[in-house]
């Protein structure tokens, strides 16, 4: 009985058999940690050799040396290897037949049978239908709810398949982006893409399924793998239950492929305090070691000593050019419609470019497809409101979120009557559809638009806008091969209109646009590989500056810089190999072409002479669209991560990065006001290169992750400022600007707890960062043309966050945030020139503000969890600067009579305490 | 075009913070060498011109003065001219006369260094039309803290060929009195005599104001100021008791004069939030031309000059800025013991108090005791006044 079932399970696997007489053989073969498919395909093509074995044993990992024996001589010796059994047909017909040794008296018959029989129906979608229907006994030790996968009457073939499916929220209908779904020993797994779909390429057989996502329930589910087929999960939301999570682990450090890559949820991110508690992804970034920013309340941050324009901040796929709130406290993206963000700092994918730093990409979520559901939440400084539904019922949904402060009554109660005319507000809306067309095809369109207005004396009124619009199409040609197409459009634009003095009364705009095409195809030919590959193309259109009189007293001169359009286009192909159970490799390019475009002037300079309006020797004039210059970017990107252990990896990467587009900004932080601006014949795009290496390790199963990560990154055409250069209005360019080289390097330590009642991370970083500039010429040099440090070096950061669940009701978040001072300027001398004394400055960021140093707090309260309550609120009580430190935002120096007093200038000297209620109607 | 003042402002207003602002001394270490500091002018008025040199050394001392310097100025294609040392570190000239449109230059020969400027033009500086002034209430960085005063105003119109560079030097003196002006002498027994005590009842404070003040109108399609904000004076003090005069002088400077006080201003001028420029050292149009490598620190400048002069009578401000302070009198009363009454009296005057007058409690009786003022309160000069009235001043 126990032969015959034993037969049973290896029968599938088992496939008609060729005769063809060959007798002696000698073997030979050298095999180092390969797998056991690959050894066998090695074996089959040198040698007269037919194996027929179960597609489950494909990735046992084996290491062999062959000396030269006899077939059955090589099979015991791989069996004493690695327990596999043999059972030899014929001369050239060779069963595996695994843990099982099997005695060759069953005939071909038996086989025959079995097969003819069709008692399998054949499964192309998922069902999770019970072995019992076929009359399996149980006590064979098969699982209940086995979902089987693919066409039953192509078990036979060898090889592999593919898997494709949507993972999502069985409340909501919601695809769940970044959830993992992975098999163990080995480990081979897919993360869910921004429509919540996964593709995996597996070894025929029994699996064991893990699907696994922050804040969502993990699943196991026993899967048997026919074919290729579609697997959809629905996990159930982890909010009620706070227990112990059960099954620990996901596709964490060790296994992903890239080094410096954080993924951000939301559902963490609202335990995290925050000021004005506003739920803000932009500052938890902020929190990841590598991540910095000038001060607090400074608008973008840096990553690993670069630039803030250097850092390619997306919205579902869409650049945001400004992407902050109200002097920078708030970010532009609304916590309530955010699915999550992931920072890559190095490892960039090819199908990513245009910024050298770093990638920044916020997901939008997708509407609740099965009810209407309303939520919102209240503070002290904003309101915002999110209705979400489905338009019909599990194929199409809408989200709709619309922010706003009313922060305008804090300024009118104050005395100072400048401010109390004053007026500061801004307000988003983001909106979501999708529709699922059928299996193959998904529709989404999003939009987004923001509002800031700054009224100063109600006589300057300070306007920036961001619009944004994205119409993607996922289709899956098969389960090999799908693609993600979009068309998108951003636009972000300032105005600035002072009409405090008639005679001076004026209108200043700003606008740059982007209309982008890209087209990515995802690839998985077969198990362990998979390629990515396609195009993107970006019209950009910018109108740099224009100022106008306003009124008709106004004697203000019209000055309209002229337009800039310029096409960024991409070809890109990468490709994720899994050499073996333990190397792993991607290997990237990325061939970005930039052409300026018309019309426009470009100025030729006198050779050897510093470029000044004064040594412009020769004007050319461009007409609309005509090319003015073109760049080539070949672009490598490479990472590769070895396995040592399941607990311990080691990465490392390269990245090379172009930068055509960028802000300019001599300010300390960038402003609303700042502008976007083109490549030109003499501003080179910016590039980086950046190596970085990482060692990964897990402690106490995969409780506590670690990372150690380094990196040295160069950049070149970095754009410095002469002194005196006034960037707004600014027709030539060329002349203010200086070509400058950035140098930095880091250590970045990270230790982090995923799962528990205490979860949070732990970071240390060291970091450098440097600039020189590059001119011969004195007065295109800082410090006199020495490395001098940025804006943003700070060398030492670490940061605490930490949150504990007292029980399902009631948790503490509690974050601590130390950094050196960011450098500054101090003077030297003082000196009375026409009666005026004023100070002489030296070296460029010689000296530091104090060091910084801070705590929040927060306690988050849920409402009672009974399942069919209509509304759901939650408290959150938070308090940011706790210890009240006086942190120095800015370093500044006065003359008082014969003395130089020199001040440093804090926004919080308190502990400010908020009370947010967020509520949700279901 | 900069975000940073009022940011910062309504940062603070957000967050209802206050007193946010701390001393900060970090050690800045000092610079082992010091720098050669020249401060020179040359208008289209009449001279003499003043060129001062000095050595700066650090942030808290001052800089000392340079002396025995060969120092000329020189017209393109015309004279140069040696100045002479008038005092410590001071040079002066004789006889020059700038012209508009001429270049000039400065030379100095120090210490076996030649130092020279650029050629700087000077251009005319535009007719000043009027000033004026209206009541204004002015917030400072204590949100708190408003402070009364009078705004004044300045219309000016100008050529193409006038500059469209401003730099202003504005000067104000007022007229002030005393709280109690001294009729006699105490001489004891509750007698008096008119007073021998030569004070002064009636001066002139004068003042330069502080602060870099420059504007331009370049990006206007005429070279015209008008409701130019020029000087905000608080009525905090006793400006406007009696008679306010600002002094305008307007400069005419050259656009690279014109960026060099613009950079000054921002990194000298206090508050520096996160959107403002970096500060920078700032380029002489002074350099060492026997080592280029050395920075030298001021400027040499040619620009035209305008004046304009105006009055302020205290019954053109509002009563609350004219109001007189009063000095608090010390006072002395009888008691039983004439002596101690006596004594006290002499005590205090023996410490610089003076007598005022007499208080009669009953009215047509003997005096209840005396009033004493200070020498501050009785006068001007102790009150930082100068009893000299200055030449230019007009009732």
């Amino acid at each position: 009985m126990i032969r015959i079932v034993i037969l049973f399970l290896v029968m599938p696997f088992i496939m008609p058999i060729e005769l063809e007489a060959q007798k002696h053989m000698t073997i030979t073969g050298s095999y180092r940690d390969q797998y056991f498919g690959n050894i066998i395909a090695d074996l089959e093509d040198r040698y007269n050799l037919q194996f027929y074995y179960d597609p489950h044993l494909d990735s046992t990992v084996i290491d062999i040396e062959i000396p030269g024996l006899s077939v059955s001589e090589m099979l015991s010796l791989i069996t004493k290897k690695t327990k596999i059994n043999f059972l030899r047909k014929d001369s050239i017909s060779i069963i595996a037949t695994g843990r099982y040794k099997i005695e060759k008296y069953l005939d071909d018959e038996f086989f025959g049978i079995k097969t003819n029989k069709q008692v399998f129906t054949n499964k192309h979608d998922t069902v999770a239908d019970s072995h019992d229907d076929f009359g399996i006994n149980p006590s064979m030790g098969v699982e209940r709810d086995v979902v089987e996968i693919g066409d039953i009457t192509k078990r036979y073939e060898r090889d592999v398949a593919t898997i494709v499916g949507y993972v999502r929220d069985i409340l909501t209908g919601e695809p769940i982006i970044g959830a993992s779904i992975f098999k163990k020993n080995p480990l081979v797994g897919a993360i869910t893409d921004q429509f919540g779909y996964y593709t995996l390429v597996l070894p025929r057989g029994r699996h064991e399924m893990i699907i696994n996502s922050t804040g969502m329930k993990p699943l196991v589910k026993q899967i048997d793998l026919f074919g290729d087929g579609i697997l959809n999960i629905e996990l159930r939301s982890d909010l009620i239950s706070l227990k112990e999570v059960v099954v620990s682990g996901e596709i964490n450090s060790i296994d992903n492929l890239q080094t410096g890559f954080a993924n951000l949820n939301i559902k963490n991110i609202r335990e995290i305090p925050s000021i004005g508690g506003e739920a803000d992804i932009l500052k938890i970034a902020l929190t990841l070691p590598g991540v910095q920013s000038v001060g607090e309340a400074a608008s973008g941050f840096n990553v690993r000593g670069g630039g803030s324009d250097q850092n390619l901040i997306m919205l579902d796929d869409v650049p945001v050019y400004y992407t902050n709130h109200l002097f920078g406290f708030f970010s532009v993206f609304n916590s309530e419609v955010i699915a999550d963000a992931d920072l890559y700092k190095s490892g960039i994918g090819a199908h990513f470019g245009g910024r050298i730093s770093s990638v920044f990409d916020v997901g939008l979520r997708e509407g609740n497809n099965k009810k209407i559901s309303i939520s919102g939440g209240i503070s002290p400084i904003t309101g915002k409101i999110t209705i979400e539904g489905p338009i019909k019922k599990n194929t199409s949904s809408y989200i709709v979120g619309i922010r706003s402060t009313y922060s305008d009554w804090m300024l009118s109660v104050l005395d100072n009557p400048q401010l109390r005319k004053s007026s500061a507000k801004f307000s988003d809306f983001t909106g979501k559809v999708n529709h699922k067309i059928n299996d193959k095809n998904i529709l989404s369109f999003s939009g987004y638009h923001s509002r800031d207005l700054f009224k100063l004396n109600s006589d300057s009124l300070y306007q920036y806008f961001n619009s944004n619009a994205i119409l993607k199409w996922r289709h899956i040609y098969s389960n090999r091969l799908n693609s993600v197409s979009s068309l998108s459009v951003a636009n972000y634009n300032y105005s600035l209109s002072s009409d405090g003095n008639p005679l001076t009364s004026f209108d200043l705009k700003y606008k740059i646009s982007d209309y982008s095409l890209k087209v990515k195809f995802n690839y998985f030919p077969r198990e362990r590989i998979n390629f990515t590959f396609g195009l993107s193309s970006t019209f950009y259109s910018l109108q740099p500056g224009s100022k106008t009189p306003l009124g008709s007293s106004s004697l203000v001169e019209s000055a309209v810089l002229s337009d800039e359009n310029g096409l960024e286009s991409a070809l890109f192909v990468g490709s994720e190999a899994h050499l073996n159970e333990k190397l792993s490799i991607y290997t990237g390019f990325r061939l970005s072409i930039f052409n300026r475009l018309g019309p426009g002037n470009t100025f030729s300079y006198m050779p050897n002479s510093p470029m000044e309006i004064e040594t412009v020797v020769d004007t050319t004039y461009f007409s609309a669209n005509e090319i003015i210059k073109t760049y080539f970017g070949p672009e490598i990107r490479f990472s590769g991560r070895y396995k040592f252990r399941s607990d311990l990896s080691v990465k490392a990467s390269f990245d090379r990065m172009n930068q055509y587009i960028h802000v300019l900004s001599n300010t300390i932080a960038i402003s609303p006001m700042d502008s976007w601006r083109l490549s030109n014949q003499v501003i080179k795009p910016q590039i980086g290169n950046q190596y970085s290496f990482g060692i990964y390790k897990t402690f106490l199963g995969t409780s506590f992750e670690m990372s150690i990560e380094g990196y040295y990154k160069r950049i070149f055409n970095l754009i410095e400022y002469k002194d005196d250069a006034d960037l707004i209005l600014n027709e030539v360019l060329e002349t203010d600007v200086i070509n400058a080289d950035g140098r930095s390097y880091g250590l970045e330590f990270l230790i982090k707890k995923k799962s528990g009642k205490l979860s949070g991370w732990l970071s240390y970083s060291y970091a450098r960062s440097l600039i020189r500039t590059n001119s011969k010429f004195p007065d295109e040099q800082i410090n006199a043309g020495k490395y001098y440090p940025s804006n943003y070096d700070k060398p030492h950061s670490f940061t605490l966050v930490s949150n504990y669940k007292f029980n399902r009701r009631i948790n503490i978040s509690l974050n601590c945030y130390y950094s050196t001072g960011r450098p500054a300027t101090f003077p030297a001398i003082k000196y009375i020139l026409k009666g005026q004394p004023v100070l002489y400055f030296t070296d460029r960021n010689k000296y530091r503000i104090p060091d910084y140093f801070r705590t929040d707090l927060a306690i988050n309260i849920d409402g009672n969890h009974k399942v069919h309550k209509k509304i759901h609120g939650s408290w959150s009580l938070s308090v940011y600067n706790l210890t009240s430190r006086a942190n120095a935002y800015s370093v500044f120096f006065v003359n008082e009579g014969e003395e130089i007093k020199g001040y440093k200038l804090s926004i919080f000297k308190n502990a400010i305490p908020t009370i947010t209620y967020h509520f949700q109607i279901r | 075009m900069r975000l940073s003042k009022p940011y910062v402002m309504v940062m603070f207003a957000f967050f209802g913070l206050c007193g946010c602002i701390e001393s900060f001394n970090p050690k800045i270490p000092e610079s082992d060498n010091s720098l050669l500091v020249v401060d020179g002018t040359i208008t289209d008025q009449p001279g003499p011109y003043i060129v001062t040199i000095s050595k700066g050394i650090s942030l808290n001392e001052k800089n000392t003065p340079v002396s025995g310097a060969q120092v000329s100025i020189e017209e393109d294609g015309g004279i140069i001219e040696l100045l002479q040392e008038t005092r410590e570190g001071v040079y002066q000239t004789a006889s020059i006369q700038g012209l508009a449109g001429k270049r000039y230059r400065l030379s100095i020969y120090y210490q076996e260094q030649n130092y020279q400027s650029s050629w700087e033009t000077i251009r005319p500086s535009s007719e000043i039309d009027s000033v004026y002034f209206k009541k204004a209430i002015k917030g400072t960085t204590d949100i708190n803290n408003d402070v009364i005063g009078l705004q004044f105003y300045l219309d000016s119109h100008g050529t193409n060929e006038d500059s469209r560079y401003y730099r202003f030097e504005l000067e104000e003196t007022w007229k002030i009195g005393v709280s109690w002006p001294i009729s006699y002498d105490y001489i004891g027994n509750d007698l008096i005599a008119n007073t021998t005590k030569n004070l002064n009842y009636v001066c002139w404070k004068s003042r330069q104001i502080a602060g870099i003040n420059i504007t331009s109108t370049t990006g206007l399609k005429q070279n015209i100021l008008s409701n130019h904000k020029i000087h905000f004076a608080t009525g905090l003090e006793d400006r406007f008791t009696e008679k306010y005069s600002l002094l305008i002088k307007q400069f005419g400077i050259s656009e690279k004069e014109y960026l060099l006080w613009e950079k000054l201003n921002r990194t000298s001028g206090g508050l520096v939030g996160l959107f403002e420029k970096q500060p920078a050292s700032v380029k002489s149009n002074i350099s060492n031309i026997s080592d280029p490598s050395r920075p030298v620190l001021g400027y040499f400048s040619a620009s035209g000059l305008t004046t304009k002069r105006i009055y302020v009578d205290p019954d053109q401000v509002p009563a609350e800025l004219s109001k007189q302070y009063k000095c608090p009198l010390d006072s002395v009363l009888k008691s039983n013991d004439i002596g101690a009454y006596s004594r006290n009296i002499f005590n205090k005057l023996r410490e610089g108090k003076l007598f005022y007058d007499f208080v009669y409690l009953d009215i047509g009786g003997d005096p209840s005791g005396v009033v004493l003022s200070t020498l501050i309160c009785s006068d001007c000069v102790e009150n930082g006044g100068s009893a000299q009235k200055p030449e230019f001043w007009h009732d």
